[in-house]
C-alpha cells in the first residue's frame, strides 16, 4: 500500500509515497478512493466520459495539482457516483497541468465520506521517493 | 515549535504579539488549566498566531475553549477584521459554511416519550436522509436552487417546510440578504441540488434529548425548557454545496492574494481585502451557501415535526433557536470606544448576543440570544444565553465539545459496534447512516463539554441555562 494514515485530531491526514510524479498521482487516487469509498475500485468500467484535465493557479505548484486532482475525483464520486481508473497520467510540473486518460466505473459504495481535500498542512518532499502529506475533511 | 503562552486569569491565556514575527495583535485563549494542557503541543496554537498576522485584524486572535486543529484558522477561532483595511478569508469560515445547530422544544415529559422511543427513532431514521452520499428531501435545479440560495429558510417555509413563526427564531431571520447565487459555481450547485433536507455524515446528528438540569430557572422558563421535558436537536450544514464554494474561493483567492500584497503564513489562510472584487464575491457566495444551510435545517426540522406529530398528535415541537457556527459576517461593534464595522469570522464558534442587543429578535430581547451547544454523541448538550461579557470577543462563544482524539485513535479504543453497545448500555438508542463514522465519533474522542461550557460562563461570555442529555441519536 503506497499510503498510510497519520495522526490528526479531527480529520484524516495521509502520507502518500511513490517513486515518480506520475505514480504519486496514481497512488493519491488509490488513497482517496480507499478512504472515501472504502476500497480502490477494480470492477468493470461501463461509463463513457473524457479524460481528466486540470491546471493549477500557479505554475510549478505540484502540491496544488495533487489537491485539485483528488478534488476532481471527489466531485465525480459525489455527483455521479463514479470512480476513475487511471491508465496514463501526464504531468507537466512546470506548467502545472495534468491530463489523465482512463476509464470510469460505477462506485460500489454510494457517495463518499470525504467532503473536501484541503490545502491545510500540505507537505511535499521531492523524490524519488516522492512523499506527499495531505488532510482530507470528513 | 513551542508557542509562548501567558496565563492572565483562571480562564484566559495570552499569546503575546512578540511570540511570532508578523503578528499584528496578540492571541487570546479561553482555557482553564486542563484545556490548556490538552492543546499545549497542538498545532492549534500556531494557527492562532498565524491568524494574528492577517491585515486589519482587531483586538485579538481569539480561540474558544473547544479549540482544536483546523484548516488555516483553528476550530474555535474568532477574528474580527476592520471594514477599513481588513480582509475576508474562506479559511476563517471553513468548508461546511453555516454548519450549525437548532433545538426544538416539546411539552412532553420523558416518561410519555420513552415507550414510543424505538418506533419514533426508526420513523425519523426512515424519513431524514443521512450518511455519506445521502440525497435530500427535495431535488432542486436551476432557478429553484437559486431561489433557495437567495431565500434561505424563508424559501423553505414558503415551500411547505415549517411555519412562518420559525423565521424569527433563526439567526438573521433565516436569510442573509447579501447572498448572490450568481457567485456560486455550477459545480457547487451540482453538488447541492440533491442534498437539501439531509444530515450528511461526519459529526452531524439528530438527537432526541431530555432536559436534565436547569441552571437559570427564569431563562429556562422563557425558553420553554422544563426539567424532564423532551427536546430534539439537529446539527448539520450546507453539505457539498458549501464545501465546493470554499474550495472554489480558495483557488480564486490564491491567485489574487499576492496581487493585493498580502503575505500569509499558511496557504489555507488565503484572503482578500473586504473592498476587493474577490472579497465581495466570496462574501456573496458564502451567504448563499449559508442560506442553503439554514433552509436545510428548516426542511429537516419540519419533517421531524411531522414524524413527531404522528406519534404525539396535537403536541407542539417549537423551535427555540437555530444558530450557525461557521460564518463570516459584517457586524457593527463598539471597538476602542468607537462604533465601527467589522467582518467577524467565527469558525467553530457561535455568535452570542446579550440582552438588549438591537439585532436580537423581539422574543429574545430581554433574555439574550439562546446559544445551542451540541455535545458529542452520548454526552450532554447545553443551552446557554448571550451575556454582556462577550463584548470583549465581538459577542462570540464556544460551539461544542471540540475533538481531542484522532479518528484512528478513537477506533482503536472502541469500534462502531462497541460504541453502539456502550451507548445502549447507558439507555441511549442509536441509528447510524454510516457505521464507519460511529466509532470515530465516540464520546471519548471529544473534550469534556461540561468543562468547555464552564469556561465560557466563568469568562462571562455566556450564561448556562440548561443541560440536555441524549435519549436517542441518529448519526449521519
Amino acid at each position: 500500500m503506497p499510503w498510510k494514515e497519520l495522526d490528526h485530531p479531527a480529520d484524516i491526514r495521509l502520507e502518500i509515497e511513490a517513486q515518480s510524479v506520475e505514480e504519486l498521482f496514481r497512488a493519491s487516487a488509490e488513497a482517496f478512493y480507499s478512504v472515501s469509498a472504502g476500497e480502490f475500485p477494480s470492477c468493470f468500467p461501463n461509463r463513457t466520459r473524457g479524460p481528466i484535465q486540470i491546471e493549477t493557479s500557479q505554475e510549478g505548484d505540484l502540491s496544488e495539482l495533487l489537491v485539485r486532482w483528488m478534488n476532481e475525483l471527489l466531485f465525480f464520486l459525489e455527483t455521479e457516483n463514479i470512480v476513475f481508473l487511471p491508465e496514463s497520467i501526464d504531468v507537466d510540473v512546470q506548467k502545472g497541468t495534468l491530463v489523465a486518460q482512463g476509464r470510469w466505473s460505477p462506485a460500489t459504495v454510494r457517495g463518499g465520506r470525504v467532503k473536501a481535500v484541503t490545502y491545510g498542512g500540505l507537505e511535499l518532499d521531492p523524490g524519488p521517493p516522492w512523499r506527499f502529506r495531505v488532510i482530507l475533511d470528513v | 515549535m513551542s508557542i509562548q503562552v501567558e496565563r492572565k486569569d483562571p480562564v484566559r491565556c495570552l499569546i503575546p504579539q512578540t511570540a511570532m514575527e508578523g503578528m499584528r495583535v496578540p492571541g487570546l485563549l479561553y482555557a482553564d488549566g486542563r484545556i490548556l494542557s490538552e492543546v499545549r503541543d497542538d498545532p492549534v496554537l500556531q494557527q492562532v498566531t498565524n491568524v494574528a498576522c492577517l491585515p486589519g485584524i482587531a483586538g485579538f486572535s481569539f480561540a474558544m475553549p473547544d479549540m482544536h486543529w483546523g484548516y488555516g484558522f483553528p476550530i474555535g477561532g474568532v477574528a474580527a477584521f476592520s471594514s477599513e483595511g481588513g480582509v475576508v478569508s474562506p479559511g476563517g469560515v471553513g468548508y461546511d459554511i453555516s454548519c450549525g445547530v437548532r433545538l426544538h422544544v416539546s411539552r412532553l415529559a420523558e416518561e410519555r416519550v420513552q415507550p414510543e422511543l424505538p418506533g419514533l427513532l426508526d420513523a425519523l431514521f426512515a424519513t431524514i436522509p443521512c450518511g455519506v452520499g445521502s440525497e435530500g428531501l427535495t431535488s432542486l435545479k436551476g432557478s429553484r436552487l437559486d431561489a433557495v440560495l437567495k431565500g434561505g429558510a424563508a424559501w423553505a417555509v414558503r415551500n411547505g417546510f415549517g411555519e412562518k413563526g420559525d423565521l424569527e427564531r433563526i439567526e438573521h431571520g433565516g436569510c442573509l440578504e447579501g447572498a448572490d447565487p450568481g457567485e456560486v459555481s455550477g459545480r457547487a450547485k451540482e453538488r447541492g441540488q440533491g442534498q437539501l433536507g439531509s444530515l450528511g455524515s461526519g459529526n452531524h446528528f439528530l438527537e432526541i434529548q431530555r432536559v436534565d438540569e436547569i441552571f437559570d430557572r427564569s431563562l429556562a422558563t422563557s425558553f420553554g425548557l422544563e426539567l424532564g421535558r423532551v427536546t430534539v436537536m439537529i446539527h448539520c450544514g450546507s453539505r457539498g454545496l458549501g464545501h465546493q464554494v470554499c474550495d472554489d474561493f480558495l483557488k480564486t483567492l490564491s491567485r489574487s492574494v499576492s496581487r493585493h500584497g498580502i503575505r500569509i503564513p499558511d496557504r489555507q489562510l488565503v484572503c482578500a481585502p473586504l473592498d476587493s472584487a474577490e472579497g465581495k464575491a466570496y462574501l456573496a457566495a458564502m451567504q448563499a451557501a449559508a442560506n442553503f444551510a439554514m433552509a436545510n435545517r428548516q426542511a429537516i426540522g419540519s419533517r421531524v415535526r411531522e414524524v413527531f406529530s404522528r406519534f404525539f398528535p396535537g403536541e407542539a415541537l417549537d423551535l427555540l433557536y437555530d444558530v450557525s457556527h461557521n460564518l463570516a459576517l459584517m457586524e457593527k461593534h463598539l471597538y476602542e470606544g468607537k462604533p465601527g464595522w467589522f467582518c467577524v469570522h467565527r469558525k467553530g464558534a457561535t455568535r452570542a448576543l446579550p440582552p438588549g442587543h438591537p439585532e436580537l429578535p423581539r422574543v429574545y430581547s430581554k433574555t439574550g440570544q439562546p446559544v445551542i451547544i451540541p455535545g458529542s454523541m452520548g454526552t450532554a448538550s447545553y443551552v446557554l444565553a448571550g451575556a454582556a461579557g462577550a463584548a470583549e470577543c465581538f459577542f462570540s462563544t464556544c460551539h461544542g465539545a471540540g475533538r481531542l482524539k484522532s479518528r484512528s485513535a478513537a477506533l482503536k479504543a472502541l469500534d462502531s459496534k462497541g460504541v453502539s453497545a456502550a451507548l445502549e448500555a447507558k439507555g441511549i438508542l442509536v441509528r447510524a447512516g454510516d457505521l464507519r463514522t460511529l466509532g470515530e465519533e465516540a464520546p471519548e474522542a471529544y473534550k469534556d463539554v461540561d468543562i468547555v461550557v464552564d469556561v465560557v460562563e466563568r469568562a462571562g461570555l455566556s450564561r448556562k441555562v440548561a443541560r440536555l442529555t441524549p435519549l436517542a441519536v441518529i448519526k449521519g
